[in-house]
């Protein structure tokens, strides 16, 4: 038995050594017809509104998108029956309006011609409106596990009850937004105070530009938006996931021929804090 | 496929007249009793009987061990064979109805014999009359070399043809193009709803406890019933009824020990038998503090009695208890097990005629445990079966051997209950009641012809109860919902289940073999997970979510060459399935809104040809197993409603198993696999929306893995008998002895080291994973 003790202490330190392994690889990955990307906001805040069209390209081929400039973008009001121009100014990328502020209730209609292609989407800002009260920063729990401290940014907005509310909410640390938006429903939190962080500090996130710093600004949007909006976000977040057998692209809630977008009339309101902990 | 319904009962009936007028009345007498292993009085499953005198006759043992054979009035001389048994043969007068119980002996106990050579092998796979069916040595199976040194039936049972694993790291098998949820698993006659320990890596059988392992791969009797593709039925040990004995093995990530022996000697007997593994121990070794805090670890428990009360009536207790638990610290945790419990009762009501009544419940439930300060909660989860069977085999005449019987299930399930700071109502509890009547006649039509036919007739009961009942518009939008009466019926359905199975002898060496199957199945299981995972959904059959049906054609060959030595099959299938579910693309699985809007429903397809090469005896044995297969569905809303490859489909398989016996102590064994990759949906083109880099699918399941291939290499080796009944060996193995790096997933990203490219990234598994443990028995 003293032999069988050695060996298997052996053979211990030999399995720990194994973990999974990864590699990159090269894969022939089929050239799919190219697609219009539709990303499209309008707010209760009169001018902070864009649309920007974008395109699809081979998996292959490196990360810089083609960005299209010379489509045609209105938006309707349905309810007021008022049409809104988009166009590119002077020192934007997007499509925007200065004079346009959606209404919450009110439906409205983007329409985009690009060249012979026409696309189309509505979206209803959501009756209620729900203000972002304030951005709280505190220890997590996750430090008692972690071996170390955790500080986390905490939006605060209590979701009124009863269900069917939905939430986006975009992060800006000192400013710049390179998150990609969270998003959530009240299916398990109607009515309740939102507890889930955005911030991360100290936690060695593979998505590290969330980690602040003593001093850094915090700043929050938090978007009420419509259901479609928030199946787009939701499919959206799961579009790369290896844990999913079927992984698909998001249901876009703009129509036409060969788009992929998303059209959001939202409600907006936002909060900043600085870093102090 | 549409099939000729009128056409089919038709048959059923000639076949029945038919059996009924060939079985002509003369002086007749039965010979019945049990067949038993004589150092240990395990009775023995599928042992065979055969008959020389006045006239030949055939027949095996049923499940209970228990043999009837009815002949004229005569001598006979009466063998009696089971392998790895040494043959026994009795001289008989028939002149009454004569009970005869035998004992067969171990080939092992044997000093002549080396320990686990096979000498000798018989042509059941050419007088069987069933096809499509593995009759699975567990023996055998526990030389093979597995990871972890953790023997594994399921494991092995994907290594035959017409069997698919789901590759490194999962659970579940294939049959012959059926999902992971088609498949009847059966512990000593109870359904085991998760088959598998830790996410898939480990099979839920403990197989020291396991006496005989049976898969019919679609064509099963008419007995079975309640999913489509397979029937996996396991009988665990009844336990030594003449001494007490002991064995375990302690092996690198658990141990087992079993411990049997008679309640009373020659009448009751129990086993015990557990397993508890301790793979958190490795991560311990961690530097990292949350994975030294993880805990990752397994238990499981089989035990039996059995008793018996009078020559006529015997009674078995059985039980399992397995739990799953994965977790981090005491924050967060995930636990899931089975629970099956069975008591049946065997009643020799004469010679001719054997009942079994089956009492059982089983319970399969987990846990999703959150406890943080700012939130706390646990979702759990539950589906319970009741369940009652009696069934009669009725050994008319020499050539006929009915089977009759029904079986009615109650399901509860509990899809979820809350408790902490989730503030939302559980989950309404959702009622179901199964029932099935069948009858099945095994009918030797001439001394070359045997035609198994029988018909199960199933229906299953949506109940009144907390569950809402939906009505959907065409975009699945619920338009109307309704609530009925606890116990009311809501929604029934009701499946004819024809049967029929047919072997030809063209000579003791070559038969021909055909067979059709429907089925039906009435629990579905949603996943949407690469892995198989606890928390995927069982959802009973309902007003709209209907039952699936399949049918299944099969015709075979069978040739044995070398005096038995080599057996030789080729089998090939052909089946359709109906009211096939999947998610609707981008589901959230997550929410608890109806489920019925969340579902899609089509048709299914699935053909191939398996063909097995076994050598049965001599110091080398093993099989090499090839399999060409197809499996497509067809769902409206997936794929643009064309036919796509299922996930599971795979081309080519081809598996290699060798046992080698180099001395009486020492065995050498091996495997080899190769498949052709399985369908897999990859992005064909990517693009940019809230700063991040998404992919675009065009189809689904348009790509195919990488090939897999995989040798595993084990030895054996018997440290002999050391002073009293002490006998014990080292097993030691490597698993993936060339470090091939299957891909487990392929996963495509950012390249975190240049942001401006995407990438492919292979995430392999196990490569050059030793095992030894080490087994005794006293």
């Amino acid at each position: 038995m003293k032999n069988m003790l050695k060996y298997t202490i052996l053979s211990l330190g030999i399995t720990a050594c194994i973990t999974s392994c990864q590699k990159v690889i090269d894969i022939n990955l089929k050239k799919a017809e190219q697609r219009y990307i539709v990303d499209a906001l309008i707010t209760d805040e009169q001018g902070y509104n864009f649309v920007t069209i974008s395109r699809s390209k081979p998996f292959n081929e490196n990360n810089s998108f083609e960005r299209i400039y010379d489509a045609t973008v209105w938006i309707k009001d349905l309810q007021d029956n008022i049409s809104y121009p988009m166009t590119i100014g002077t020192f934007t990328t997007r499509y925007t309006n200065t004079a346009l502020t959606a209404r919450t209730g009110n439906s409205y209609e983007l329409y985009v011609v690009i060249r012979e292609d026409t696309l189309t989407a509505v979206c209803t800002v959501p009756e209620t409106k729900v203000e972002l009260d304030s951005i709280k920063i505190e220890l997590s729990e996750f430090s008692r596990f972690l071996g170390r401290d955790i500080y986390v940014g905490v939006p605060v907005y209590k979701d009124p009850p009863g269900r069917g509310n939905y939430y986006l909410l975009r992060s800006y640390l000192n400013g710049l937004n390179t998150l990609s938006a969270s998003y959530d429903s009240d299916e398990f939190i109607d009515g309740q105070v939102n507890k889930s962080p955005i911030f991360f500090r100290n936690i060695n996130r593979e998505d590290s530009v969330a980690e602040f710093n003593n001093g850094d600004t915090l700043s929050v949007e938090l978007f009420c938006i419509a259901k479609p909006v928030y199946e787009f976000y939701f499919t959206l977040g799961q579009n790369s996931s290896a844990a999913l057998s079927n992984p698909a692209n998001p249901r876009s809630n703009v129509y036409g021929k060969n788009v992929i977008g998303v059209f959001n009339a939202a409600t907006v309101s936002r909060k900043s804090i600085i870093a102090d902990y | 496929m549409r099939t000729n319904k009128p056409f089919l009962y038709g048959t059923l009936t000639v076949l029945c007249l038919l059996s009924y007028l060939t079985g002509q009345a003369q002086k007749k007498y039965t010979i019945s009793g049990y067949i038993t292993d004589a150092k240990k009085g395990e009775t023995l499953i599928g042992a065979e009987i055969e008959a020389s005198g006045t006239k030949s006759q055939y027949t095996t043992s049923n499940e209970y061990g228990f043999y009837s054979i009815t002949m004229e009035e005569g001598a006979y001389k009466l063998t009696f064979s089971n392998l790895g048994y040494e043959p026994t043969a009795e001289n008989v007068q028939l002149s009454g109805n004569t009970r005869l119980d035998i004992k067969l002996r171990e080939e092992s106990d044997n000093v002549l014999e080396g320990a686990g050579i096979s000498t000798q092998a018989d042509n059941s796979n050419i007088t069987d009359n069933r096809m499509g069916v593995e009759r699975i040595n567990v023996k055998e199976i526990n030389k093979l070399p597995v990871l972890f040194g953790e023997r594994d039936i399921v494991k092995a049972v994907t290594l035959l043809p017409g069997v698919k694993s789901d590759g490194d790291g999962s659970g579940s098998f294939y049959v012959r193009g059926g999902a992971a949820d088609q498949n009847l698993v059966l512990l000593d006659e109870v359904l085991v709803y998760n088959p598998s320990h830790l996410l898939g890596f480990f099979s839920t059988f403990n197989s020291d406890a396991l006496k005989n392992v049976t898969l019919y791969k679609g064509n099963m009797p008419a007995q079975y019933g309640g999913r489509l593709s397979s029937v996996m039925d396991v009988q665990m040990k009844d336990g030594n009824n003449q001494d007490y004995s002991v064995s375990g093995g302690i092996g690198l990530i658990s141990s087992r020990l079993l411990v049997e022996g008679p309640i009373v000697k020659d009448k009751g007997s129990f086993m015990i038998s557990g397993r508890r593994t301790y793979a958190d121990l490795f991560l311990k070794l961690s530097n990292d503090t949350s994975l030294q805090k993880t805990i990752l670890n397994f238990y499981d428990l089989n035990a039996k009695a059995s008793y018996k009360i009078s020559d006529k009536h015997r009674i078995f207790f059985s039980g399992y208890l397995g739990q799953d638990n994965l977790g981090i610290a005491n924050a967060f945790g995930l636990d899931w097990g089975n629970k099956t419990g069975s008591v049946r009762w065997n009643y020799q009501v004469n010679p001719k005629l054997f009942s079994n009544t089956t009492v059982a419940y089983n319970d399969f439930a987990y846990n999703v445990k959150v406890d943080l300060n700012v939130f706390n909660s646990t979702i759990k989860s539950r589906i319970r079966d009741w369940s009652l069977k009696q069934e009669f085999s009725y050994f008319l005449n020499s050539r006929n051997e009915i089977k009759a019987g029904f079986q009615s299930v109650y399901h509860k399930v509990n899809p979820g209950s809350y408790t902490g700071d989730i503030n939302i109502s559980d989950l309404p509890l959702n009622y179901s009641w199964e029932n099935a009547i069948y009858a099945n006649n095994t009918w030797k039509a001439t001394p070359k012809l045997t035609i198994d036919y029988g018909l199960r007739v199933s229906t299953f009961t949506a109940l009144g109860g907390e569950q809402p009942f939906y009505t959907l518009d065409a975009n699945r939008r619920v338009i109307d919902t309704r609530y009925y009466d606890k116990g009311e019926f809501v929604q029934s359905y009701i499946n004819p289940e024809p049967r029929l199975s047919a072997n030809y002898i063209i000579n003791p060496t070559l038969a021909v073999k055909a067979a059709y199957a429907r089925n039906a199945q009435y629990m579905h299981l949603l996943s949407n997970s690469a892995a198989s995972n606890p928390t995927d959904k069982w959802i009973p059959t309902n007003n709209i979510i209907r039952p699936e049906r399949s049918h299944q054609v099969s015709l075979g060959i069978a040739k044995n060459l070398k005096d038995n030595m080599f057996a030789l099959s080729l089998e090939g299938y052909y089946k359709t399935m109906d009211n096939q579910i999947d998610y609707v693309e981008g589901v959230n699985i997550l929410s608890n809104d109806a489920i019925e809007t969340q579902l899609l429903y089509g048709i299914a397809r699935a053909y191939g040809a398996e063909f097995l090469v076994r050598k049965n005896k001599g110091k080398l044995t093993g099989w090499i197993g090839y399999t060409l297969a197809r499996t497509e569905k067809q769902i409206d809303g997936i794929n643009n409603g064309d036919w796509y490859a299922a996930r599971h489909d795979r081309t080519h398989d081809i598996s290699v198993v060798a046992i080698y016996d180099v001395t009486k102590k020492l065995t050498l064994s091996g495997t080899f696999v190769y498949y052709t990759g399985n369908a897999v949906t990859f992005p064909s083109g990517k693009y940019t929306i809230d700063n991040r880099t998404v992919f675009l699918y065009t189809e689904r399941n348009g790509y195919r893995m990488p090939a897999y291939h995989r040798m595993d290499l084990n030895v054996t080796y018997q440290l002999g008998k050391r002073k009293g009944r002490w006998e014990s060996e080292l097993t030691a193995g490597m698993f993936n002895v060339y470090g091939r790096e299957n891909a487990y997933t392929i996963t495509f990203e950012d390249d975190p080291d240049d942001p401006s490219r995407t990438q492919a990234k292979r995430t392999a598994l196990f490569k050059f994973v030793p095992s030894i443990s080490y087994n005794f028995k006293f």
